[in-house]
């Protein structure tokens, strides 16, 4: 058996209730190792281009690692990717939790759905056995009772659920993927897919121990990694305070996205920062599968209005800022309780804030009126509107049913002008973070195949000065200059971006990893090694990064997108209004300039087309016609 | 002892730029330059100290140059 992992992939296909296991050679894994790059792979194998998102033909995996379970911090992530209801490019999101390290146990280190079950079904996998089970009973119910009713009718407490709400029952094209009720692979609707083929969840228990192939240098490695995260500022401030600490440290430098994208500061930053945050709603820190930082929240209020549960999982940084500063909404515990709202219902809070934000900036322009919202106004700054719209979008009723759509199509359906308030990239809302502040951020977004996306790249700003060392190891020695678009901002980020994207590929936390949290370059490549057992290297493990970008983009390409949807939005080419970063703003021919350097820089043709000699460098001649099309 | 900070705080500034000297006891550590500049660890993203990845308990030297960055990446 196989180090690290199973050398196993399940196979399932809901039209005829049939599954069969693929076990791959080790020579395989070694080039997809798992996550983003594994499920890249059997989307191109599996899909054709013009798919329809939400019929059958779409194919969903579910991907851990060839290290996703080891046991040492942050390993514990997994993707789930299709192609995208949202964007009808490559669809993509990781959560961690426990589900991935479980579904390893369970026997299997990826799943490949197929088809579509005639009726609502849920898969239950445990111990190597799979059956697909009845979900009639199942269908409808909120993520909450979903994972009580699989845990009864399992007989396991500890099974782990990764499940669908109601939004993903009504394919909603954001609708999450939700595993143990705190942990999201939030983004590009993968819960729509899921409800598409009637698969209302996937349910795993496993109680095999995966084989390390050096366990005493994972033990060492574990007690130092976990020595160092009590330590390492970083880390330090996530134990403490989780990513609550961002909405101070944002607004502080004038980056806290406000008023639908087009402000850097907020006037109520203070009453939904960490200390009152920590102050008012939290209840304990939480964690995943055998890590040390415990940046997760919980948090509970007994309010009549705003009442909220531990077991939700408590808003972390995006959902606090999608939700509030991006609506101008100041009152923490309406945002706390939309957050739990958004969870037991299956929604990408992300997505969710960015829709509401931008029918507020259409209520405020007049292009959506009360005629059009019930008689309700739907102000920014207002809570409970932004409440509101939460249940009116998850039932597709009224406004909700043309917001559910997204912003893109719902400024299309509305017109008058919605356009100009729709805030998207490739189709997605944005994540909470602006490009002006971060022009390599800025880059991510644009050149992420997902649609706007904040786990592609490192933030340029956490690298100034000396904070550059932290890419030394990558060759990069210039501090970076946030504000910046040129060469060097191009150079940092093809090198940022590969980094990254080793946290994607290999199933590990960015809050735990490299180039900013306490692992380092070597340590990461010590502990792969020490894991599989595999000869490998920072050179490796890069190559595997940029595989998974590539066929990414390859996927695409071929879906028909180019260089036009590598672009940031509109609002960031225009001057920043107030605060720290008055009058900033991007140069657009200066950021098209980057985008053409960086696909010179990887390989790409002037059409972001990964080149032949691209392409078999990185043992992908199998997508040489794929690539051409 | 001389320290040299470089504080990112309001990146327009660009602090990068304008370093600030700042007057420590002998064998403060970086936590208590942290308490004279007013600024709490909890808004402490990113730490380096002359070129090195360092801790709040890490002790200062002479013409140390002390990077502070806030948090400002993640989600």
């Amino acid at each position: 058996m196989p180090n690290g992992y199973n050398g196993k992939i399940l196979h399932v296909n809901l039209t005829d209730a049939s599954w069969e296991v693929e076990e791959p050679n080790e020579a395989w894994y070694r080039t997809y190792v798992g996550g983003s790059a594994l499920a890249a792979y059997y989307l191109l194998k599996n899909l054709k281009a013009d798919v329809d998102p939400l019929s059958p033909e779409n194919v969903l995996v579910f991907a851990c690692s060839v290290v996703t379970g080891a046991p040492l911090s942050g390993f514990s992530r997994y993707t789930v990717a299709a192609k995208s209801p949202l964007t009808g490019a490559l669809g993509r999101t990781e959560a961690g939790g426990y589900f991935g390290p479980e579904l390893k146990f369970a026997g299997y280190d990826a799943i490949v759905v197929k088809g579509k079950a005639p009726k609502p079904v849920y898969l239950y996998i445990h111990d190597g056995e799979v059956e697909i089970r009845d979900a009639a009973s199942l269908w409808g119910l909120d993520n909450w009772e979903t994972l009580e009713q699989i845990r009864e009718q399992s007989g396991e407490k500890m099974v782990r659920v990764a499940s669908i709400g109601p939004a993903g029952e009504r394919l909603i094209p954001y609708a999450c993927v939700q595993n143990d009720l705190e942990h999201f692979n939030g983004r590009t609707g993968m819960g729509a897919v899921m409800g598409s083929k009637n698969l209302k969840a996937v349910a795993a228990r496993g109680r095999n121990k995966l084989e390390m192939a050096d366990p005493e240098a994972v033990k060492t490695l574990r007690k130092w990694h976990n020595d160092r995260i009590k330590v390492h500022p970083p880390n330090v401030g996530l134990s403490k305070v989780g990513t609550t600490g961002l909405i101070k440290g944002l607004n502080d430098t004038g980056i806290l996205t406000t008023h639908n994208f087009r402000d850097g500061v907020f006037e109520g930053a203070d009453k939904i920062n960490h200390e009152t945050y920590h102050k008012t709603i939290f209840d304990s820190a939480s964690t995943c599968y055998s890590c040390a930082v415990r940046c997760k929240r919980r948090v509970s209020l007994e309010d009549e209005k705003y009442p909220l549960n531990k077991l939700h999982g408590g808003a972390e940084y995006e959902t606090i800022a999608a939700l509030g500063s991006l609506c101008d909404v100041d009152n923490l515990p309406a945002i706390a309780c939309g957050n739990q709202l958004c969870n037991l219902l299956g929604l990408d809070t992300i997505s969710t804030g960015g829709v509401i934000a931008f029918a507020m900036e259409c209520f405020e322009n007049g292009i959506l009126t009360e005629a059009d919202t019930d008689g309700r106004s739907i102000s920014f700054g207002d809570a409970d509107a932004m409440l509101w719209l939460i249940e009116e979008i998850a039932n597709r009723r009224g406004i909700g049913e043309i917001l559910s759509q997204g912003v893109k199509k719902a400024a299309e359906i509305i017109g008058r002008g919605a356009e100009k308030y729709a805030f998207h990239i490739k189709g997605q809302e944005l994540p909470l973070h602006d490009g002006r502040g971060k022009t390599g951020m800025g880059m991510g977004f644009a050149l992420s195949p997902t649609g706007a996306e904040h786990v592609e790249t490192p933030h340029d700003v956490a690298f100034q000065g000396e904070g550059v060392s932290k890419l030394h190891a990558l060759g990069i020695f210039d501090p970076v200059k946030p504000l910046e678009t040129n060469a060097e901002k191009v150079r940092f980020f093809v090198h940022g971006q590969k980094a990254w994207q080793i946290n994607n590929c290999y199933g590990i936390c960015n809050f735990c990893s490299v180039p900013i949290h306490a692992m380092t370059f070597d340590k990461l490549v010590e502990s792969i090694r020490a894991i599989t057992g595999w000869d490998t290297s920072l050179f490796d493990i890069l190559k595997v990064s940029e595989r998974g970008t590539v066929m990414a983009r390859v996927f695409n390409n071929r879906e028909g997108f180019g260089p036009d949807e590598d672009r940031v939005i509109r609002r960031w080419h225009e001057p920043m209004p107030d605060g720290p970063l008055k009058g900033v703003s991007i140069d657009p021919e200066a950021f098209k300039d980057a985008i053409r350097l960086y696909y010179e820089a990887s390989g790409w043709d002037q059409n972001g087309k990964p080149t032949r000699g691209k392409l078999v460098e990185l043992n992908l001649e199998w997508l040489l016609d794929e690539g051409s099309r | 002892m001389k320290v040299l900070v470089k504080h990112f705080a309001a990146l327009k500034q660009d602090a990068d730029q304008r370093p600030m000297e700042v007057d420590l006891d002998t064998e403060a550590a970086v936590g208590d330059l942290l308490s004279k500049l007013g600024i709490e660890q909890d808004d402490i993203g990113i730490l380096v100290v002359s070129g090195k990845q360092a801790t709040f308990s890490q002790k200062l030297k002479d013409n140390d140059t002390v990077t502070l960055i806030p948090h400002i990446g993640g989600g």
